[in-house]
């Protein structure tokens, strides 16, 4: 049994989703009963605005990540938005992203997710028609590059939110949006039955199995991701892989040259549509914040240096785990493929 | 530290008497009692009285991160039982209070209303009670919303006249064990790896500026959290007389750390 598992036997804690905090404005929609069947035991509690629970200050996101509530709602103002400069936009100008859900139920230790939200608590928007609406008007007459998996994890909730498989449907009548979704999961089971198609981007994050098991808390194994990567390409579908990012680690080069030879083992070269690369870096004030509430975490600990407001490892590091993974990367496929992230 | 708050004193006396709390003469105002871990005190009932107690109570003791915070006592409702509140809002304000649902206390769940005077009509499936709002209102500056727990007592249904202070005392008395079991249970915060006193000092020979003073506490944390030991990377430097020799002690300290 897993720790995260065995944590919840006999524990003081909750499990987690057992409360749902529910905006009244939705409480009646098709979408929150959908969800709310999935939890039958889950205590519900009438909200009237998410933030009222969600950004509340003082909040202690290392207590609440350990058992997530989960908060239902409608968002409302600005539904898309211009991709951010720390991720990549793989060759796009128009780089866009977007986020049914904040927060994951994945705990990586170097995730952004931990300085940027003060809380650990997640949140479903359900007014996803919004959403597309949105992404119609902005691609009506261009094409775009649109990440739907950022702030969060969709393919790992897809069995109680069924979000993918909406993306899935409004890609194929959506040429022009070009749609990542980007995962730590093993599972594609909402893959097998579907129809591949060319804009809608399957990208999964792999990192050495040393490093999932130290630090990307309840993901699935690298065995696992490649599996599933592996099945993503056979069924068709376009398969990006994400270094991203790299940690600076002891005996750096032969743990993330064995993750390479690995990868592609499993995967053909020819059937990677793209690589992306970078190494860790983060916005100043959210390693602050990650500071603040992990202490002990020697991820948030590094002294980074900041270079043009991204904390990151020195330059002279940087070149040289992108040249490493670079000249890895290329001997199983060519380097058009590849797209470095680099301070 | 484990603050409670009780509006009156037979709602207090349970945890006072069971925690051998002593008086904190140096509140002549307030009722105040402490031991080593535990601080409780007498708010005095209605919102007001609740509200400035607690705040005057706070403001000067100043809770650190991790502490814990505990209003108990009776309240009115339509089922008998302790119950403990999910949220806790104030009726005719806005402002609601959710105290984060993370530690399971085995108490049945329920949402409080906090009145400006005693209610005789209670609507169905809430608590009723005349402090707990303000006293949410007053600590979630001092407490995050996880450490925070009001727990209630239903003494009556909006009849009052069966309420005594003997009844009151005794209905808490009751809880006190299982409620300090759970608070006792709660998982204390981790240490964080700060330098030590003893490191500080040695620290102060490199005469280094705040910014660099800063950099030097992340090098070190980050070393002790590597397995290193600062103190003694620090003692293995000499003292610096010059700034210029002060920044070759920082750079030299960055390298050794990162190697």
């Amino acid at each position: 049994m897993k720790e995260s598992e065995n944590m919840f036997c006999n524990s003081i804690y909750y499990k987690p989703f057992s409360h749902i905090y529910t905006e009244e404005q939705v409480m009646e929609s098709k979408a929150v009963s959908s969800v709310i069947s999935h939890f039958k035991r889950a205590e519900i509690i009438k909200i009237k605005n998410y933030r009222d629970v969600f950004n509340r200050p003082n909040q202690s996101f290392s207590a609440q990540k350990k058992t997530p509530a989960l908060i239902l709602a409608k968002k409302e103002g600005e539904l898309v938005y211009k991709g951010a400069p720390f991720c990549q936009s793989f060759g796009s100008e128009d780089f866009y992203y977007t986020s049914f859900v904040l927060n994951c139920i994945y705990d990586c230790e170097y995730c952004y997710l931990r300085g940027m939200y003060a809380s650990g608590n997640v949140v479903v928007f359900v007014n996803y028609e919004d959403f597309f609406s949105e992404v119609r008007k902005i691609s009506e007459n261009k094409n775009i590059f649109l990440c739907i998996s950022y702030d969060t994890d969709l393919l790992v909730l897809e069995g109680i939110l069924g979000f993918c498989r909406r993306w899935y449907d409004f890609a194929a009548e959506n040429k022009n949006v070009n749609i990542e979704l980007r995962t730590k999961c093993g599972n594609i089971d909402f893959l097998r039955r579907l129809k591949p198609l060319d804009n809608f981007i399957i990208a999964f994050t792999l990192s050495p199995e040393e490093v999932i098991k130290l630090y990307e808390h309840k993901t699935a194994s690298l065995e696992k991701r490649l599996e599933a990567a592996r099945e993503t390409a056979e069924t068709g579908f376009p398969l990006r892989l994400s270094f991203d990012p790299l940690l600076k680690i002891p005996n750096f080069e032969q743990v993330y040259g064995r993750l390479i030879k690995k990868c592609f083992e499993t995967l053909e070269g020819k059937k990677i549509r793209d690589i992306g690369v970078g190494s860790f870096r983060i916005s100043p004030d959210y390693i602050k914040a990650m500071r603040k509430s992990y202490p002990n975490s020697i991820i948030a600990a590094y002294p980074y240096e900041n270079t043009e407001g991204a904390c990151s490892y020195s330059r002279e590091d940087n070149r040289r785990m992108l040249e490493f993974m670079t000249d890895c990367i290329k001997k199983y496929c060519g380097m058009e493929k590849i797209y470095l992230w680099n301070t | 530290m484990i603050y409670i708050a009780a509006a009156m004193a037979p709602e207090a006396k349970p945890f006072t008497e069971g925690l051998e709390l002593k008086a904190d003469k140096t509140f002549n105002k307030i009722r105040v009692y402490k031991n080593e871990n535990v601080t409780l005190v007498i708010t005095g009932t209605g919102i007001l009285r609740a509200a400035a107690s607690i705040s005057f109570v706070l403001g000067r003791l100043t809770p650190k991160i991790g502490d814990i915070f505990l209003n108990i006592g009776v309240c009115g409702g339509r089922n008998s039982g302790v119950f403990i509140c999910r949220k806790v809002s104030c009726y005719g304000l806005k402002g609601d209070f959710y105290p984060d649902m993370v530690y399971n206390s085995g108490f049945k769940e329920a949402e409080l209303i906090t009145y400006f005077k005693p209610q005789k009509n209670i609507p169905e499936s809430t608590l009723a009670d005349t402090e707990g709002a303000a006293l949410a209102s007053a600590v979630r500056a001092y407490f995050s919303p996880d450490r925070c727990f009001f727990i209630k007592i239903v003494s009556d249904k909006g009849d009052f006249s069966a309420v005594t202070p003997k009844t009151v005392a005794a209905l808490v008395s009751e809880c006190f064990h299982p409620v300090m079991e759970f608070l006792g249970s709660i998982p204390q915060d981790e240490k964080p790896p700060y330098l030590t006193a003893e490191e500080l000092k040695e620290a102060e020979k490199f005469n280094f500026t705040v910014s660099q003073s800063i950099m030097l506490k992340n090098l070190l944390t980050h070393y002790r959290l590597k397995g290193g030991n600062p103190l003694g990377l620090l003692k293995s430097f000499e003292a610096v007389k010059t700034k210029a020799e002060g920044r070759t002690v920082l750079e030299r300290i960055r390298e050794y750390v990162l190697q």
